[in-house]
């Protein structure tokens, strides 16, 4: 299927958060209350459109124990997107976000779009971590935030999909260099002029870049 | 061979009278008949002895059993006394107090437990959700009530009730109960009302095991490796072994451990010669010599490194790609042959190797969904029997 961008997205936070369940809601719309552990990273992949043009949305989401931080690392390095996330009934996971932003933030590529988020917003009676504090964490750090509940669905399309949205503002401000494949940002086989018929796009990364 | 005469092969081989003179059993004999075919499933015993011998835990000579046995278990109790019910007793020293940041303060290796015992609990709850052993009840009790000191713990946090929530729609705290202390009541007559879940005595082997080897501490995935160990052997068809299989998981899990210590290491993880990293690149290796093409179209075109779907594979031992009946024949393979982990990377070899068509035609995506989620249509017995084949070739 054509497709005119490829971003890449990581999500990141504390080990059992939902990060998996917002993923398997995004691209299979169901929730699996009792996930396997995520050992290593798990892969998913859903079209979405933004302003008519189709994107396509690569997903890594990695394992959240600190054991497997060097493994995740690797990871940030192509990503445009991160979904950082955390649970709004556990304090704790909201006390850890400093060190996965500075751990982001170092290595990946500057101009990378981070999302903040809120998961498990269904869980109202059990909160610990009140919505406004969420808020002034994004707003000092400079990121966008929502939140969301894998369960319900609520603002799960809307997380990805405001994270694409804003990757591609980027891209038409001329922030996201486009031909640096290192940013996440691939051109679709539509529009790259070296447009080759095999491996759909897989090395195709022309130089024009043309996008409106 | 008829399935009858399979398992007479295996309790002759353990078995065998002359043993009690001759005292060694043949090892190598043993590998090989269960290298062909492995354990079979029908005798709820055979697995759960193999796997005792070929992870070294019961020695080869028949006569040392019991002395070993007795000696294992004996420490094993004793581990949990010291580490589990003295430790509990803490803060009885006027200078110690739950704020005190001494690093030697008991209080604050209490809490640092405390923060490894809820990762632990978070993570067995989620074991094998597809099967209901680990959910179960047992009822049997040690000769004291060390296991309520420790859920005690777990359930001190507000968290780990509200987990129990989730999982079973209950809230259940158990505290300070006392049990008669000779009681015995057997862990297959599951689901009395009383006792502890299969899961928390899961948690109790890992938090022991992390507590005893604090330089690797608890790392997510050794659930997954103990849980079909504690599967077999608590489904041990003999009442005597059954009884034991608390101890005798720990004692199997650390020595498997031991073998695959670098795996679950994370200063390992970048150590070329030994870690994780250095099984990926083999396993690369192990494919390009038996099929360049495949290797070459998914490794480097499509840049579907090993490290996307197969630091799984191994770092699991393939506990999570397979339903746990397969995965119980796939550790038979892989445990009786001498080099394991070696055959282990030979099955993983044998995996992409099936897939081959899939592979040569999908994208990227569809290719790493493919890797990622193993199709369960695939019968294991062709899996080992190519993995044999790369073995000899």
């Amino acid at each position: 299927m054509s497709y005119a961008y490829l971003f890449k997205y990581i999500i990141i936070g504390d080990t059992g958060v939902g990060k998996s369940c917002l993923l398997l809601q995004f691209t299979d719309k169901r929730f699996q209350p009792v996930h396997d552990l995520t050992i290593g990273v798990e892969f998913g992949a859903r079209m979405i459109t933004i302003q008519n043009k189709q994107i396509k949305l690569q997903i890594w989401d990695t394992a959240g124990q600190e054991a497997f931080r060097s493994i995740t690392r690797s990871y940030y390095r192509g990503a445009a997107g991160a979904l950082l996330v955390y649970d709004i009934t556990r304090r704790e996971t909201f006390n850890h976000l400093t060190t996965w932003l500075e751990d982001a933030r170092q290595h990946s590529n500057s101009s990378m779009v981070i999302m903040l988020i809120g998961n498990k917003c269904d869980l109202e009676s059990r909160r610990e971590v009140r919505r406004e504090e969420g808020e002034a964490f994004a707003r000092e750090h400079g990121l966008i935030f929502m939140e969301t509940s894998a369960k319900t669905a609520a603002n799960v399309e809307e997380a990805f999909i405001n994270t694409a949205q804003e990757i591609f503002d980027k891209i038409q401000e001329g922030v996201f260099d486009i031909n640096n494949e290192a940013n996440g940002i691939k051109i679709g086989p539509q529009l790259s002029p070296s447009n080759q018929k095999s491996s759909s796009g897989n090395q195709a990364l022309g130089t024009g870049g043309g996008c409106c | 061979m008829a399935f009858k005469q399979r398992i007479q092969s295996f309790y002759d081989l353990i078995y065998e009278e002359r043993l009690e003179v001759v005292s060694a059993l043949d090892i190598s004999r043993l590998r090989k008949i269960c290298f062909e075919s492995g354990c079979p499933d029908d005798d709820k015993h055979i697995r759960s002895i193999v796997w005792k011998i070929l992870l070294g835990y019961l020695p080869i000579n028949r006569n040392e059993w019991n002395n070993c046995l007795q000696q294992k278990r004996q420490l094993y109790q004793e581990f949990i006394r010291d580490l589990i019910i003295e430790n509990s007793s803490i803060g009885q020293s006027q200078d110690d107090h739950p704020l005190n940041t001494d690093p030697n303060s008991h209080w604050k290796n209490y809490f640092r437990e405390n923060e490894i015992l809820q990762q632990i609990d978070k993570d067995v709850r989620r074991l094998y959700p597809d099967i209901s052993f680990f959910q179960q009840k047992i009822a049997r009790k040690f000769d004291s009530s060390d296991s309520d000191i420790l859920s005690g713990r777990m359930n001190n946090s507000a968290h780990s009730i509200d987990v129990i929530k989730d999982c079973f729609g209950m809230t259940e705290i158990r505290k300070n109960k006392v049990y008669d202390q000779n009681q015995y009541i057997d862990p297959m007559a599951a689901d009395s009302n009383d006792g502890e879940f299969h899961w928390q005595v899961v948690a109790r082997i890992l938090f022991i095991y992390a507590k005893l080897n604090p330089g690797q501490g608890y790392v997510q995935g050794m659930n997954e490796i103990i849980g079909p160990i504690y599967y077999v052997f608590s489904n041990d068809s003999k009442l005597e072994w059954r009884t034991h299989s608390e101890a005798d998981t720990f004692w199997c899990f650390t020595s498997l451990m031991s073998e695959i210590r670098d795996i679950f290491n994370k200063h390992a993880d970048s150590d070329r010669s030994s870690g994780i990293v250095s099984r990926m690149d083999r396993l690369v290796q192990i494919l390009s010599k038996e099929d360049l093409e495949l290797c070459q179209r998914i490794n480097l075109i499509q840049g579907i490194k090993p490290h996307y779907y197969a630091f799984r594979w191994i770092t699991l031992l393939l506990s999570q790609e397979f339903p746990l009946p397969d995965v119980l024949r796939l550790w038979d393979f892989m445990f009786s042959d001498e080099n394991r982990f070696d055959f282990l990377l030979k099955l993983c070899c044998s995996m992409i190797i099936i897939l081959r068509d899939q592979l040569m035609s999908g994208d990227f995506a569809n290719n790493m969904k493919l890797l990622q989620n193993f199709p369960d249509s695939i019968e294991i017995t062709f899996i080992v029997a190519r993995a044999k084949t790369i073995q000899t070739s």
